[in-house]
């Protein structure tokens, strides 16, 4: 049984992941511009890295970003959202590692979005051989500033709950 | 939400203000003179301004898609897509130089070009 409260959880996490990236995808924004989107999923990301660290976390914004690809928002989107998945674990992991106890998940998340718009706009620009697209950046940073601090403030008040029950595991010696 | 917090939000904040700002001062002119039609990063077609007196539909059929951009004598825009997202469609018209419409799942590229000669005066 050693673990399986682990793989329980992430599973659990990458699960909550997989269902706000669809329900994100029937959410309409009312101003439209191409790339801008809730961001939902991230949250899930935010979490794990907060509460497993990189390696865990890499693995849920992989299988996330893949799954929901083929699931809602097409395969074409896949390159854009796996590098996005993974430059934005990175950053979050060095926010949370280097700068924890000053910033909370707010800050992290509102990091995150930034690296995730950086990588789409360089994956863009590659996949298009194109560098123009990067004038497009700045109106992308504003959105993911803006979003990723009401994900920062889901994150904040959700990860309260469920370290009560990750310690509570922890406690009791299970491999968390 | 901590100080550091805040002042990542307004750092990320003013970096996107300013470079906006420079952008559309410095990388946009004025209206341009040429359309491009780029697939893949390869140029695809070219049309001049001068050369259009009436709106004038061009269809692209590619590996990727089909999609219908429209010239007018001053401003293109792209009319139809079969892509998933119809983002490009609903960008609407383009006229300044430098000013693009992308669509990503066609890996397609309408800009506008400004004067062919790369420099606009030289002083000594």
């Amino acid at each position: 049984m050693k673990g399986t409260y682990k793989k329980v959880y992430i599973a659990m996490l990458i699960a909550i992941g997989l269902v706000l990236h669809i329900i994100e995808s029937f959410i309409p924004i009312p101003i439209s511009l191409p790339g801008t989107k809730l961001g939902l999923a991230n949250i899930a990301s935010l979490l794990t890295v907060a509460i497993y660290g990189p390696m865990t976390a890499f693995a849920v914004s992989t299988v996330r970003a893949v799954l929901g690809g083929l699931l809602a928002g097409g395969v074409v989107s896949i390159p854009y959202s796996l590098n996005g998945a993974i430059f934005s674990t990175v950053v979050m992991w060095l926010a949370l590692k280097y700068l924890s106890p000053h910033v909370s998940l707010i800050g992290v998340s509102i990091l995150g979005a930034g690296a995730h718009n950086f990588a789409q706009i360089c994956t863009a620009s590659i996949i298009l051989q194109n560098v123009g697209i990067f004038t497009y950046l700045p109106v992308l940073l504003i959105i993911g500033t803006v979003t990723g601090y009401f994900i920062g403030l889901t994150g904040n008040y959700t990860i309260k709950t469920l370290s009560i029950n990750v310690d509570k595991y922890r406690k009791d010696g299970g491999n968390f | 939400m901590t100080r550091a917090d805040k002042a990542i939000m307004i750092g990320m904040m003013l970096i996107a203000l300013i470079s906006m700002f420079v952008v559309n001062i410095f990388f946009y002119g004025p209206a341009g003179t040429n359309v491009i039609v780029e697939v893949d990063g390869q140029l695809y077609a070219k049309y001049n301004f001068n050369n259009i007196t009436s709106p004038k539909s061009i269809e692209i059929n590619t590996r990727y898609g089909y999609n219908k951009v429209e010239i007018d004598k001053n401003r293109a825009r792209m009319v139809e897509s079969t892509c998933p997202d119809q983002l490009c469609v609903q960008q609407g018209w383009i006229q300044k130089a430098n000013e693009m419409i992308v669509c990503l799942p066609h890996r397609l590229v309408v800009k506008i070009t400004g004067e062919d000669a790369g420099v606009d005066g030289v002083a000594y």
